[in-house]
């Protein structure tokens, strides 16, 4: 065990760590604000990555323009499976949960059988390794985590500095305060179903561009999200952030000294610690 | 009335394999045990207010001491099954004491937790739980000469039985004074405990019930299917088990078994499509959930009261 | 409750009658196919689908004679979702229809059934790691169609002479039934051809990030990696991984579509991989009558797997000729130890030296090589005499 080592898989861990955390402040959001849980939010990623690719290899798109269609792409589908599915059962829990996991097995199923099971990849828009003081960092991993700490960062302020995403945090907070005060709870909601859906979309063409696109690429970041959002606490960005960070090193720490399988169950034993201890998790609001 | 229904019905599958002979159907029809025991005991947490996703790791851990003590052990199938049952019971006392200390969505991801851990567990050691590979050459029970590989007919009524003794211990328990008191705690917890009902040990021993129950199930699995594996009692299960419930309807105690039922018949009607499979399964269940929020059970009230 | 109990009574007769409806009768040769047509290993479960379905259609325009019948072969195919509980119950199925003939993929889903299929006199032909698992005399009706963990009794001595600076293996496989069967395998094999094991590493089948297994490895720093019975996309996320982390060895892998494995790696990661039992450019005219017809009906790319798939049909026609009945107990004894000629030249069930019972197919094992982003074929290696 010598310090290179040790500097690598804490390096590989932060950079996978931020990737996850991308996609489970798409899932907090909606935790937070709405309490659904969204079983589709990993389909959206899974899409999304399909959708980079095609607009990207296929139709011969650069990525920064293959991205923003995959945007848009993945905002429809989640505004409408929001409209067709989570507003009609009145956003209740359990039965949002349950429709969420009957969607996604029928948008996995269908993706199975229009996309065929050969594993695709997005092709890197920065190939490459670069190798600092022992270390190596695929130039790639280094821009799928600039990217998630942009979009973290631009959260952060979108939440604490503008006026919709003020309304977002007063619907969180108190639903109905924030009615009385004039707020569209409404509008809130699309919002963060919109807001959520950009969040998988990037983090699905970075995680197509990192380990390749197939139909079930989406089962678990979802996993990890819950795992992630339920330690960080509902609806904190700086608590995903943290949590996301931390499942990433462990996993690479378990993962590289243990073995993988063992990595798995180790973060829900973390979990199932933390609720345990402390269930509001670091930052969340008391239950 | 209900009474003459029940009784006719079990009649019915009682005297099922002397007319029919076909060993899929047989096969199926056990399927469909384990899946409404699993439901049944589901259900009644449920009517606690509790959505419990560890079901799976309670049925791998039943089905794990059947198969430990009948393959490695020696022990006669008919001692493990309550061992099994019982072991699962004991695991999730603390278990249960620990998780019921969170409310809601919290507690349905301790419970989800739960069951990865206890798989993972499973999976990791390869000595003595079989890791991946699982564990296979489980014993039938006793007489061997009896359940044989070839013969479905006495699993059938071990299946049978096992279900039979379920839903007569659950539904019993859900009418009972006892079972009164659980519905009032899903009701209002704030309620139930102003009255003095003692909220959490309620809670923790319909969750232990539940757990027994759901053991037992696993055992039946193990000595009838002669394999386990992580790759069985995967989280999907426990979805499915939840489905079974919230398709058939929570409110009455026909629901999950109705719910079990329905969607242990549904995908084998689709199974040689193949892939569409799982398609026509999520379709399905959007479906019953925009349509028939309270199961099919609740679609029935709504159509015999427009009637 | 009245209205609930006619309700659960409606609900169990629905269940009741449902089976019936949900088989159909046959009276031609039903051979049950167990393939995973979803999750992992789809690939090569459609890839297996496809080259069966025609295989059986270029037999059945032969017309297929036992005596004075003639028998027309019949495929059902099932998706057993790489899932064991799915594959037992596909058998289940399929032995209650009547179907005496099985064809399986995957060992996690032709382990399971085999004891059953041996109990009730079933023929069942499997694409899959499993050892004494499933070819054993205890199993006298289970057939290997493709050597899997045993392909490296011809490539191990091959890479010896081929290779001679190689000598330190490391292994990188699944965590399941065939990965553990191969790591075994593999390690005992390598030993025997003189190179040393010095690692043995083992990941989730479909784990996304394979850098800790990659950094394991790496830093064991073996001059080969085997990586035996990982398939799919696992094995294109290993490779990457291990280049981006600096390893500069020898990578040899197999089970493989290369030209996914090529995207998805990258090509500059995939550069120099070893391609064991991959056939890449058809050497005789059987396999390039394959390789066209396959191009002409489902385009570019041409699964290799294809390739390994297409006789099976062909070695059960073969014996049902042979045995001269379509009994399956009588085809399985007249299937021990027979030989053909297949698409890889001549062919022969056998393997008795290793165990006990000639079951397992042995044949020529093609060698390819990723140059320049594609496979190229360089070596086949002959089956060892001795084995």
């Amino acid at each position: 065990m010598n310090g290179t080592l040790i500097a690598q898989i804490v390096t590989s861990g932060l950079v996978t760590g931020l990737i996850y955390m991308l996609i489970a402040l798409g899932v907090t959001l909606l935790f937070g604000i709405m309490r659904v849980v969204n079983f589709v939010h990993g389909e959206l990623v899974m899409l999304s990555a399909f959708a980079v690719y095609f607009l990207g290899s296929e139709a011969g798109l650069p990525f920064f323009l293959a991205l923003p269609g995959a945007i848009l792409i993945s905002a429809a589908i989640a505004v409408f499976c929001q409209y067709a599915l989570f507003r009609p059962l009145q956003y209740e829990i359990l039965n949002c949960f349950i429709v969420g996991i009957g969607a996604s097995f029928a948008i996995r199923s269908a993706s199975w059988a229009i996309f065929g099971p050969e594993p695709i990849a997005i092709p890197a828009t920065f190939p490459g390794v670069l190798k600092i003081g022992g270390v190596f960092i695929a130039k790639q991993r280094l821009f799928a985590a600039a990217l998630c700490i942009a979009l973290a960062v631009l959260l952060y302020l979108f939440l604490h500095y503008t006026k919709p995403g003020k309304a977002m945090r007063a619907v969180e907070q108190d639903r109905e305060a924030a009615l009385l005060m004039g707020i569209s709870v409404e509008r809130v909601y699309l919002s963060a179903f919109v807001i959520s859906a950009i969040l998988a979309a990037v983090g699905g063409a970075m995680l197509g561009s990192l380990f390749g696109v197939d139909p079930e690429m989406g089962a678990e970041p979802l996993l990890k999200s819950f795992i992630i959002v339920q330690i960080g606490g509902m609806g904190s960005i700086a608590g995903t952030v943290i949590a996301g960070l931390f499942i990433g090193l462990s996993d690479s720490i378990t993962g590289t000294l243990l073995g993988g399988e063992l990595a798995f169950i180790i973060d829900f034993a973390i979990l199932m610690l933390i609720l345990i201890v402390r269930p509001r998790g670091l930052f969340g609001y008391d239950v | 009335m209900s009474k003459i229904f029940t009784a006719v019905l079990v009649a019915v599958l009682l005297l099922l394999p002397l007319a029919v002979h076909d060993t899929y159907f047989l096969h199926v029809m056990i399927v469909m045990a384990i899946n409404v025991i699993m439901a049944v005991s589901m259900w009644l947490l449920g009517i606690t207010g509790l959505i419990s996703f560890g079901q799976a790791g309670f049925m791998f851990i039943g089905a794990m001491t059947t198969a430990l003590l009948t393959k490695n052990a020696g022990w006669p199938f008919w001692v493990a099954m309550p061992l099994s049952a019982t072991v699962a019971g004991l695991v999730s006392a603390p278990v249960g004491r620990l998780s019921l200390r969170v409310k809601g969505v919290y507690f349905f991801l301790v419970t989800l937790a739960f069951g990865q851990v206890v798989s993972g567990i499973f999976a990791y050691f390869q000595d003595p739980f079989g890791g991946w590979y699982g564990i296979r050459d489980i014993p039938p029970p006793q007489p061997v000469s009896l359940f044989t590989t070839l013969n479905k007919v006495p699993f059938y009524y071990l299946a049978l039985g096992l279900l039979l003794i379920t839903c007569l211990v659950i539904y019993r328990v859900s009418r009972s004074w006892f079972g009164n008191v659980l519905w009032s705690i899903r009701e209002s917890d704030l309620l139930a405990s102003s009255v003095g009902i003692d909220v959490p040990g309620s809670k923790l021993i319909a969750f232990i019930i539940s757990a027994f129950f759901a053991g037992l199930a696993g055992s039946l699995y193990a000595t009838y299917f002669g394999y386990i594996s992580p790759l069985v009692f995967t989280f999907e299960y426990s979805v499915n088990v939840l489905v079974y419930i919230v398709v058939g309807g929570f409110g009455s105690f026909a629901g999950p078994i109705l719910g079990a039922v329905v969607l242990t018949v549904v995908p084998e009607l689709f199974r040689v499509t193949g892939k569409y499979q799982n398609l026509f399964f999520g379709l399905v269940l959007i479906v019953s959930m925009l349509t028939m929020p309270n199961g099919l059970i609740g679609a029935w009230h709504r159509l015999v009261r427009k009637a | 409750m009245p209205i609930a109990r006619r309700t659960l009574l409606a609900g169990t007769a629905l269940g009741l009658a449902t089976p019936f409806v949900a088989r159909a009768a046959e009276k031609e040769l039903n051979i049950g196919v167990s393939i995973p047509l979803t999750g992992p290993g789809a690939a090569t479960g459609i890839t297996t689908q496809r080259t069966l379905e025609h295989g059986a259609e270029v037999i059945n325009a032969q017309g297929l004679a036992v005596g004075d019948d003639v028998y027309k072969l019949k495929m059902t195919f099932y998706d057993n979702k790489y899932v064991p509980a799915e594959a037992v119950t596909i058998v289940e199925k399929m032995l209650a229809d009547g179907t005496r003939f099985l064809v399986s993929l995957g060992s996690g889903n032709s382990v399971p059934v085999v004891a059953k299929t041996t109990a009730v006199k079933c023929l069942q032909m499997s694409y899959a790691s499993g050892k004494t698992h499933l070819t054993a005399p205890e199993f006298p009706l289970s057939f290997r169609v493709a050597p899997t963990n045993e392909t490296a009794w011809a490539v191990y001595p091959w890479l010896r002479k081929t290779f001679p600076d190689v000598h330190k293996i490391g292994h990188m496989n699944p965590s399941d039934e065939a990965g553990f069967t191969e790591s075994e395998d593999r390690r005992m094999i390598a030993e025997k051809n003189g190179f040393t094991n010095i690692a043995n590493e083992f990941f989730k089948r479909g784990a996304a990030d394979f850098y800790p297994v990659a950094t394991r490895l790496a830093s064991a720093n073996p001059d080969l990696i085997d990586f035996g019975g990982s398939i799919g996309r696992d094995q294109a996320l290993g490779c990457k991984a291990l280049r981006e982390l600096g390893y500069k060895g020898m990578i040899m892998l197999g089970y493989s579509d290369v030209k996914s494995f090529v995207e998805v790696a990258t090509p500059e990661a995939a550069e120099g991989t070893l391609l064991f039992d991959t056939l890449v450019d058809p050497q005789n005219d059987a396999q390039k009558e394959l390789q066209t017809w396959w191009l002409a009906k489902y385009g570019p790319p041409f699964p290799t797997f294809a390739y390994s798939v297409w006789d099976t049909p062909f070695i059960l026609a073969n014996g049902i000729r042979k045995a001269k009945s379509v009994d399956p107990e009588a085809i399985a004894n007249a299937m021990h130890g027979m030989t053909w000629t297949g698409l890889y030249g001549p062919e022969a069930f056998g393997m008795k030296s290793v165990y006990g019972i000639d079951s397992t197919i042995t044949r020529a094992i093609p060698m390819a090589q990723v140059k320049g982003g594609k496979p190229v074929q360089i070596a086949m290696v002959a089956w060892p005499a001795d084995v």
